[in-house]
């Protein structure tokens, strides 16, 4: 193309602000920073500083970090599955049940003689079926996801319930026991398939249609329709992924309280939601990243543990998560409607 | 004799009580672009539905290059050759426009189940060639939402020619630019024709579709009442033409 109206337009003066344009690590960071929103950025920087200089000596320290990391885990290997269906356009408020749901099970397992190999296999299987089922009645049901998985998170929790008579397992199967108390090189277990899980999904979204179809789904599901997509064989895929990281959640809290509690992990999606939403994920869809799902978490995470060990009382906890939440959201709609303008 | 690219005979459509085409029938020649000017009401969303599978017609006949076709779904049209290209242009606007070009076609590479990975090298680069072909090159790794009204609607045709369609249906394609951008669609147009791709363009805005079109047919409830040839008359012309039917049609049904 050589007329004018063309050349006049070159690639480096089309390119707006915040958009993909040069490759690399700065190229990198900066769109990361943009997508994720640099409102998260600044209030954990404002934490770890708070804490740092107001807070405890040992908050500064690898025990406490690891300390940190262990409440972590729970949230955070569901919060993968949560992030998922998110940014496809869905809601997944069944976590907390789906966990409680195979952490019985999978102490069951063990404490009914089967193999650990079995037990954690029975978590994935039972969080993967209640996300299947999720996802059909959201997809091929066409029911609102919202309105689809508040239904299950009452009846799993409900079923859980009833299959024990609200009696927490008790695990006394030792190689159950220490996946809790071991570590890797220092690092707890559950630590490790936190790390993991994201590893793994950040290896994924980008390099497969899984992560493409994700992020087309949660944007615009007519088009990616028209484009031919299969769109309910993906929304079934990406609730039993969240399932079955909601299960993996179970059987890691179980390990670590060496105990499957049918009323355990209530009301972990609420916080799961907040970080995910902190990370910069849109509640419509289209939008969202796995690291800014890990910041979001690891600025929830340390809040509670920060004020602790300031000898706040843990009940601010809640106020703070909160503010937070409204806070950086709020700094990243300014900012974006600033930049529209500008 | 060459085929048409499409042919409607008769084609009648009715929803309950309400006939809403009685009988359209218009011809489009291999590489010609055919603009079809209707008001609101008139039809024209029916009549471009019906072409691109998603209603079935009542009665008539529909040919594509000489033969008889039907359809019953979208993929049907989208087999025999016709795409359509929605007035909201239909792309998912957090995806980069080489990822709305190959939406549900993702180039990949490696073999195997668990080892086919996106070949984004390979789309980006076939992105760039399908949209420098129609127009200008833009940068394939921006996000669609923050490219211009006239950049989305390349990127929504560049998406519809690499299904390889012999007739483009648009629903209001001028409708997302700026009065003097018409000629953005103009050259558009003209690059199709080169590809032999032929066209039926649908808009009530008459003003921009003779300036685009190669025949103007005027659709008023239901039917084609007028069909003339854009190149042997003056735009004065044709606007009175078009005004007048227009006009009275709108008496007409009040």
């Amino acid at each position: 193309m050589s007329d004018a109206a063309d050349r006049d337009q070159t690639p480096s003066e089309r390119s707006a602000p915040g958009t993909i344009r040069e490759s690399g690590l700065i190229a990198w960071i900066r769109r990361t920073v943009s997508e994720v929103g640099p409102g998260l950025f600044v209030i954990l920087g404002a934490e770890f500083l708070v804490f740092w200089r107001l807070g405890h000596p040992h908050f500064i320290q690898t025990s406490n970090f690891i300390a940190i990391g262990k409440r972590m885990a729970i949230n955070g290997i569901t919060a993968v599955g949560e992030t998922i269906v998110i940014i496809s356009g869905g809601f997944d408020l069944s976590i907390g049940s789906i966990a409680a749901m195979a952490g019985v099970g999978s102490a069951a397992v063990v404490e009914n003689g089967g193999t650990l190999l079995g037990s954690i296999l029975t978590a994935l299987a039972i969080g993967a079926f209640i996300g299947l089922v999720n996802g059909a009645i959201t997809g091929y049901g066409r029911i609102n996801p919202f309105i689809t998985t508040l239904g299950t998170l009452a009846i799993v929790r409900g079923v859980a319930f009833v299959l024990t008579n609200n009696r927490q397992v008790t695990v006394s199967h030792e190689g159950f026991q220490n996946l809790g108390k071991d570590t890797v090189g220092g690092m707890p277990y559950s630590v490790l398939i936190l790390l993991l899980t994201f590893i793994f999904f950040g290896f994924i979204v980008p390099r497969y249609r899984f992560g493409r179809y994700m992020y087309a789904i949660g944007s615009n599901e007519r088009a990616a329709a028209l484009a031919g997509v299969r769109i309910n064989r993906w929304k079934l895929i990406f609730f039993g992924v969240s399932g079955m990281l909601a299960g993996l959640t179970g059987f890691v809290n179980a390990f670590q309280l060496a105990t499957g509690i049918p009323s355990g992990t209530t009301g972990i999606e609420l916080e799961v939601i907040t970080a995910v939403i902190l990370g910069g994920a849109s509640l419509y869809g289209g939008r969202g990243r796995l690291l800014g799902t890990f910041l979001g978490l690891m600025f929830l995470s340390t809040l509670l543990n920060g004020l602790i060990l300031s000898g706040v009382s843990p009940f601010y906890q809640k106020i703070a998560s909160g503010s937070s939440l409204i806070l950086a959201v709020l700094f990243d709609e300014w900012r974006r409607r600033r930049l529209a303008r500008g | 004799m060459t085929d048409n690219a499409i042919e409607l005979h008769d084609i009648e459509k009715s929803f309950g009580p309400v006939e809403v085409l009685k009988g359209v029938s218009l011809t489009v020649p291999p590489s010609r672009c055919y603009g079809l000017v209707g008001d609101n009401g008139a039809g024209k969303s029916t009549l471009l539905k019906i072409l691109s599978g998603v209603h079935p017609r009542d009665a008539g006949e529909i040919l594509v290059e000489g033969e008889p076709v039907d359809f019953n779904t979208a993929i049907d049209a989208r087999l025999a050759g016709i795409e359509m290209i929605y007035q909201d242009l239909a792309l998912a606007e957090d995806l980069d426009a080489a990822s709305n070009i190959f939406l549900g076609r993702e180039r990949q590479k490696g073999r195997g189940p668990g080892f086919k990975r996106l070949d984004h090298k390979r789309m980006h680069a076939e992105a760039a060639e399908v949209l420098e072909s129609v127009g200008s090159p833009l940068p394939t790794k921006r996000q669609v939402k923050a490219l211009s009204g006239g950049e989305r609607q390349l990127v929504a045709v560049a998406r519809a020619l690499e299904f390889n369609p012999r007739i483009l249906l648009m629903d209001e394609p001028t409708a997302a630019l700026s009065v003097e951008k018409v000629t953005v669609v103009n050259r558009l147009i003209a690059r199709l024709k080169d590809r032999g791709v032929s066209m039926i363009l649908v808009s009530h805005r008459f003003t921009d579709l003779i300036q685009v079109a190669d025949t103007i047919g005027v659709l008023v409830h239901g039917k084609i009442v007028d069909e003339f040839d854009a190149a042997s008359h003056s735009m004065d012309d044709m606007t009175t033409r078009i005004v007048r039917l227009m006009s009275e049609a709108a008496v007409g049904a009040a």
